[in-house]
């Protein structure tokens, strides 16, 4: 039993760092490319219709193909990366080429929500481009914002566990490997158990914050 | 005139969407330095247009806008920006920054040109003094009354000091009362920080209550522009006809007179001058009967401006004499044809 405890808790460790990893990494990437989406939209601050496109397209892109088979697709990439493709760390680079189209989406919808009026008397003040999108835009849009990281990071959790698949680690692992192929169907239920509650404490204390710092009227 | 702080020049913007939609053209204009100026007009009129293309949120589509004799035309991006420091601006919706207390969004401006953050505090609070929110600097603006956001939107209007505050529809969203404060707090900020006021509305009363002078805007042209005492004393235009003698209009509508061979007649006077009781003079010299079919007086800009729609006997004699007499004590007398002008 001893032994399942220690089982458990390294799993969940490495899951965790596989989430917050991967989440954080596909932040910095998505992040500014959602911003570059909104802006340059056609109801942009700052209407680029060529660069929306292309960068949209290829947002598309990535956002069809399947997490079990970029997983794969994307082995050349990982083994570049980080050396090898086993085990947590190789499970990153995937995660991240699926996640940070869609926060960049995600974060888009967030920034365009934003009332017009208000950018507008930000220009009337003399605020150049760069100064609206962090002064106003990503200011305004930070509840939004926050709704999209519970929803990201609870999507990177299940997704994080189908890369036990690959041996990737972290609770999917131990599920597959235990529950699969050794039929110990305890251990799959205990784990399964302990990624529900995972999602559901992420997601909730990240809606908590969101409603926390909405100074909207409710 | 050096006492100029804006003018336009055959100012013309066009939108093209799917259809070419002229919503400014050909506007000449200009501005006093000092003066709390109105630009009043119909709904799609182009006063919001108007008013965007002052501090180049709308670029025109041709024509030249000055801003204290320098041409915004001819500057570059930054240039455009660190005029419009010059220049506030307060909305309809108030446009405040949702997320930020009422501290914050005065201090916006403040971080924009990244001024020291202490000596930008007090500024901030002491602009929030002005507009009578010192209580209120915590509060979100989710929290806050129509007039209060105004008052906020206004401390941050004024936070860099401008030398103009463009105001479009600035009380359209309020009640008469609250309206009426913030009319006030915008002359005492004329007054006391000679600030110059553009005041775009399409409310009669509230040029009647502030403007030194108007310019009256119809379908994308000016259709007048003067002084307000000047305007309302006898508008030349018919949109000028239909903004001011607005009510005067309904009033004929009743279509109160019984016998049809009767003529109506406006009689426009300043309260202030004429000291004949005008009306018993005229029944007594002719010994005429007046049906009184409608009576106003407003006060605008100091002066009494009272407006009297008049029923006569159609007897050429009597209304000549009662024109001379009119003349006379400097009191405008024209017909009222049936449509109302
Ligand atoms: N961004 C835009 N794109 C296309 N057409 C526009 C745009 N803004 C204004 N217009 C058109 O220009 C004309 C003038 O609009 P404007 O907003 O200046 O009127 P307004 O006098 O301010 O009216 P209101 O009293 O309703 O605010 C209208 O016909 C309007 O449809
Ligand atoms: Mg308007």
């Amino acid at each position: 039993m001893a032994t399942n405890l220690d089982l458990y808790l390294t799993a969940i460790r490495e899951t965790l760092l596989i989430v917050v990893a991967s989440s954080i990494i596909s932040y910095i990437i998505g992040l500014p490319l959602g911003v570059i989406l909104a802006v340059t939209s056609k109801n942009g601050i700052s209407p680029k219709p060529v660069i929306n496109q292309v960068l949209g397209v290829i947002i598309n892109i990535f956002r069809s193909i399947p997490f079990l088979i970029l997983l794969i697709l994307v082995l050349p990439v990982t083994k570049m990366l980080v050396g090898t493709t086993i085990g947590p760390i190789a499970v990153i680079p995937p995660l991240v080429f699926s996640a940070a189209p869609y926060i960049a989406r995600m974060v888009e919808s967030s920034i365009m929500e934003v009332d017009y009026g208000v950018i507008e008397a930000a220009r009337s003040m003399g605020a150049s481009d760069f100064q609206i999108i962090t002064k106003v835009l990503l200011t305004e849009a930070r509840p939004n914002l926050m709704v999209g990281v519970a929803i990201t990071t609870t999507t990177i959790l299940g997704y994080s566990a189908m890369a036990g698949v690959v041996g990737g680690g972290g609770l999917g692992d131990v599920a597959i490997r235990y529950g699969y192929y050794r039929y110990e169907n305890i251990v799959m239920f205990i784990t399964v158990i302990i990624l529900v509650i995972l999602v559901q404490v992420i997601q909730e204390s990240f809606l908590a914050i969101s409603r926390k710092i909405d100074k909207r009227a409710k | 005139m050096d006492n100029e702080i804006l003018r336009v020049e055959n100012l013309t913007k066009v939108y093209k969407t799917d259809v070419e939609n002229v919503a400014l053209s050909d506007i000449n204009l200009y501005i006093k330095k000092g003066s709390i100026f109105g630009v009043i007009g119909l709904s799609g009129a182009g006063k919001s247009t108007l008013v965007r293309c002052f501090n180049f949120l709308e670029k025109p589509t041709s024509g030249r806008v000055y801003f204290e004799g320098k041409c915004l035309n001819d500057m570059n991006d930054s240039e455009i920006r660190s005029i419009r420091k010059q220049m506030g601006m307060i909305f309809q919706n108030f446009n405040l920054l949702e997320q930020s207390s009422v501290l914050k969004n005065v201090l916006f401006p403040f971080e924009i040109i990244n001024a020291d953050r202490k000596s930008s505090i007090e500024k901030a609070r002491n602009l929030l003094k002005l507009v009578g929110l010192s209580d209120k600097e915590k509060a979100y603006p989710s929290n806050l009354s129509g007039g209060q956001k105004q008052r906020v939107a206004i401390a941050r209007a004024l936070a860099l000091d401008p030398k103009v505050l463009l105001c479009d529809e600035a009380t359209s969203a309020l009640d008469p009362k609250t309206t009426n404060q913030i009319l006030d707090l915008l002359k005492k900020i004329n007054k006391e920080l000679g600030v110059t006021i553009v005041i775009i509305t399409h409310q009669m009363s509230v040029v009647e209550s502030i403007c030194s002078e108007v310019a009256i805007i119809d379908h994308s042209k000016i259709a007048e522009v003067g002084y307000v005492k000047d305007i309302f004393a006898s508008p030349k235009s018919e949109i000028g006809k239909k903004l001011i003698f607005g009510d005067a209009t309904v009033a004929n509508n009743l279509n109160i007179d019984v016998n049809n061979y009767s003529r109506k007649f406006r009689l426009v006077f300043d309260g202030n001058k004429v000291k004949e009781p005008v009306i018993s003079n005229i029944i007594m010299k002719n010994n005429v009967p007046i049906n009184i079919l409608f009576a106003d007086t407003r006060e605008v800009d100091g002066a009494v401006n009272g407006q009297m729609i008049i029923e006569l006997p159609d007897d050429k004699n009597i209304i000549n004499n009662i024109d001379k007499y009119l003349k006379e004590v400097s009191v405008v007398f024209e017909e009222v044809t049936s449509d109302g002008n």
